[in-house]
């Protein structure tokens, strides 16, 4: 009887200090959880202040890149103007001396051009006397 | 202890009779009718209820502390963990163009509001108020506070150093509200592409706002445009210069990839700025007009399509078409002579243009006239604003031949440019679209690509000996048609009144570009040596636009050297 009792009590015993630390345990484990929570809440916070902020800047930033805004700019600051058609030339069209003279250059260039072109009907008038 | 008890009879001390003498109790009791062998099977199972007990909450507490997250079956819903959130906090996407520009985005602003019951000093609120916000009255803002009502808003759409400031006034009654502001960071450049949102950022009120709201508000993915913002700019700048110079009331510009029916630009004028002004008229999808003589292009392409014309045969423009008592057909400047198709466009025969669509003949004419989309609303057009063309229900043999050199028939600037496209890249039709395409999109074939290859070279000999002669940029061959149309003012044709509008392509030997250009009544001027017709206004506009965008658009200068020669050129290098 007595044996009984004090297996029992033992037993209680034994399994109330276990619930004890594990509540114990639960109690620090849930409690780190909402300190954890807290911290993702105000990192959330501050992510969703960075992209307000980012979305601001971009806005900004599209609006300083705007074209009208730029060709002020370029206007005041730089003399850069947009390229020019005639600016773009073919590696072929490039004359091989330097003239000074636009017009002169662009003789030249037209001389090299043609001139290939020449060379080529005349290479092709040889094909085809071959054949 | 227990003999001691059992001896005495007597007892010897206060109280000795009242102790339990256990023997005596229990003196002829059988084990089994003890009550304390009762107690100890309910010791027993009081034992056990405790120790279950203490084991399922030690187990439960123990599983607790170390288990993972589980959803408690497979129906529910799985709720899922807290995370680190990155979400976009506006309500509508933001719209970009073909380089991820941003050219609309919302950013979070603060309305502020006021409960007029509980703002004391009325007064001296509206004083500092007005003081603080340039655009608010005292009075304004007063009558506000005296409103009977429980909420007022007193100023939508401030910054959130503003709130900070007026947070730091400590005025009882005043509340902020967190809003949402569309913004437009080009302003006036993609007016007419966008349109406008409502102020409180749910609903598109113009433009791509109003016919894409859906998809603005259903996700979060930012919508990209096939326009270009450098492009754009170069165009509205150049179409505004026009404009200006030639005095028009209205004018609009289109730049379309003729390969895949993307726009790269488009721009009505006058404009808005969505950012603070009402969306007005947009032309470039709204104007349906008479369109003149670029209608001249798909009436030659049709004819050379149908079979029944061909590049040799010569039309009579000696004399004026009579068609009946009604109807008789004149030249503008004609040459009163025998003109063939090349003639036809080169000179903007009317004549010659109207015996051609008389010999193509009402059925082929409409049957190529709706291919085009001449007849029909471009329906999945991405802005809101569009509009049908109109055409005669009875469509007579007059209608014909006037159809043939441009009257008689009203489209807009868009339909124009997208059914040109089909008629140069090759005779296939792409609708005409402002999102961006990733892959190739599949588009109809209308016209043989013979007849196209034909095409391109009559258009390239308007522009070098004809009406489009101020729009030959060097090295990009542009080809094209001019029209001039005379505008009906009540109720009949109105010279010097026109529209005029100028269709090219370049570079003509393999198209890439079409432009379209358009002027609603430009003014003659000593300048333009008092004409008013497109070769005067729309095609030099046309020309500087072309100058200018070739270069941006990639595309490689051709120093009028024929096809032949240019490959000639590139095989002497690969050689």
């Amino acid at each position: 009887m007595n044996n009984i009792k004090s297996a029992g009590l033992c037993v209680n015993v034994i399994l109330a200090i276990f619930v004890a630390f594990a509540m114990f345990g639960n109690f620090i484990i849930k409690n780190s959880v909402e300190s954890l929570e807290k911290e993702l809440k105000s990192i959330n916070e501050s992510i969703n202040n960075d992209v307000k902020s980012i979305h601001i800047l971009k806005a900004e930033w599209s609006h300083l890149n705007s074209p009208e805004r730029l060709r002020k700019l370029a206007a005041k600051h730089i003399e850069l103007e947009p390229a020019k058609a005639e600016q773009i030339i073919n590696y072929a069209s490039l004359p091989f001396e330097y003239e000074n003279n636009a017009d002169l250059r662009k003789a030249a260039a037209r001389r090299n051009i043609s001139n290939i072109a020449n060379e080529n009907r005349e290479l092709r008038r040889l094909a085809k006397a071959q054949r | 202890m227990s003999n001691l008890f059992r001896k005495k009879e007597k007892f010897y001390l206060p109280g000795e009779e009242i102790k339990v003498n256990k023997s005596v109790y229990s003196k002829g009791c059988i084990e089994e009718n003890d009550p304390m062998s009762k107690c100890r099977f309910r010791m027993l199972l009081a034992i056990t209820a405790m120790v279950a007990l203490f084991l399922t909450i030690s187990v439960r507490t123990f599983i607790l502390c170390i288990s993972g997250y589980e959803p408690k079956s497979e129906t529910e819903e799985a709720k899922p963990l807290p995370q680190v959130e990155i979400k976009s906090n506006t309500k509508r996407a933001d719209v970009t163009d073909r380089n991820n520009t941003i050219i609309a985005t919302s950013i979070p602003t603060f309305s502020l509001y006021a409960h007029p019951n509980q703002v004391k000093n009325k007064e001296e609120v509206a004083i500092r108020l007005s003081k603080y916000f340039d655009d608010l009255s005292y009075d304004n803002i007063l009558a506000n506070l005296s409103k009977k009502t429980n909420f007022v808003y007193l100023k939508r759409n401030i910054s959130l150093a503003q709130k900070y400031e007026i947070y730091a006034f400590g005025i009882n009654g005043l509340g902020f509200e967190e809003t949402e502001k569309r913004i437009y960071p080009h302003g006036n450049l993609f007016a007419h592409i966008l349109g406008k949102a409502d102020i409180d950022n749910k609903k598109g009120l113009a433009g791509i706002e109003r016919g894409l709201n859906e998809r603005l508000t259903t996700s979060e993915i930012p919508l990209q445009l096939s326009v270009d913002t450098g492009i754009q700019d170069t165009i509205r700048e150049k179409l505004y210069a026009g404009v200006s110079k030639f005095k028009a009331d209205r004018a609009a510009a289109i730049l379309m990839n003729v390969n895949t029916g993307e726009i790269i630009s488009m721009v009505s004028l006058p404009d808005f700025d969505p950012n603070n002004e009402a969306p007005n008229f947009s032309f470039a999808t709204q104007g349906a007009y008479e369109p003149g003589s670029v209608l001249k292009i798909f009436n030659a392409a049709i004819g050379l399509e149908s079979g029944k014309v061909n590049l040799k045969e010569k039309f009579d423009a000696t004399k004026p078409l009579v068609i009946n008592k009604y109807n008789k057909i004149n030249d503008y400047k004609g040459e009163n002579r025998w003109l063939d198709l090349q003639e036809i466009l080169v000179h903007s025969s009317n004549i010659g243009s109207a015996h051609i669509a008389l010999r193509v003949g009402k059925d082929i004419q409409q049957a190529h006239l709706r291919n085009f989309g001449f007849f029909d609303k471009i329906k999945d057009f991405e802005v809101a604003e569009k509009e049908t063309p109109t055409y005669p229900k009875n469509w007579k043999k007059e209608t014909v031949a006037t159809v043939g050199f441009g009257y008689g028939i009203s489209v807009t600037p868009l339909h124009l440019i997208s059914a040109f496209s089909a008629v140069v890249n090759g005779g296939t039709y792409y609708k005409p679209t402002l999102l961006k395409q990733q892959e190739q999109p599949q588009g109809r074939k209308i016209l043989t690509t013979d007849t196209s290859v034909k095409m391109r070279k009559l258009l390239r000999e308007v522009v070098v000996k004809g009406s489009g002669k101020k729009a030959n940029v060097i090295g990009y061959e542009v080809a094209g048609k001019t029209g001039t149309a005379m505008k009906v003012v009540n109720g009949k044709y109105k010279d010097k009144v026109v529209i005029t509008s100028f269709l090219a392509t370049f570079p003509a030997s393999s198209p890439k570009y079409a432009l379209l250009v358009m002027m609603d009544e430009p003014k003659p001027s000593e300048e333009t040596f008092w004409y008013a017709t497109s070769g005067w206004n729309t095609v030099p506009t046309a020309g500087e636009i072309i100058a200018t965008i070739a270069p941006q658009l990639n595309l490689k200068a051709n120093y009028d050297i024929d096809d032949k020669r240019m490959k000639m050129i590139e095989a002497s290098y690969n050689m």
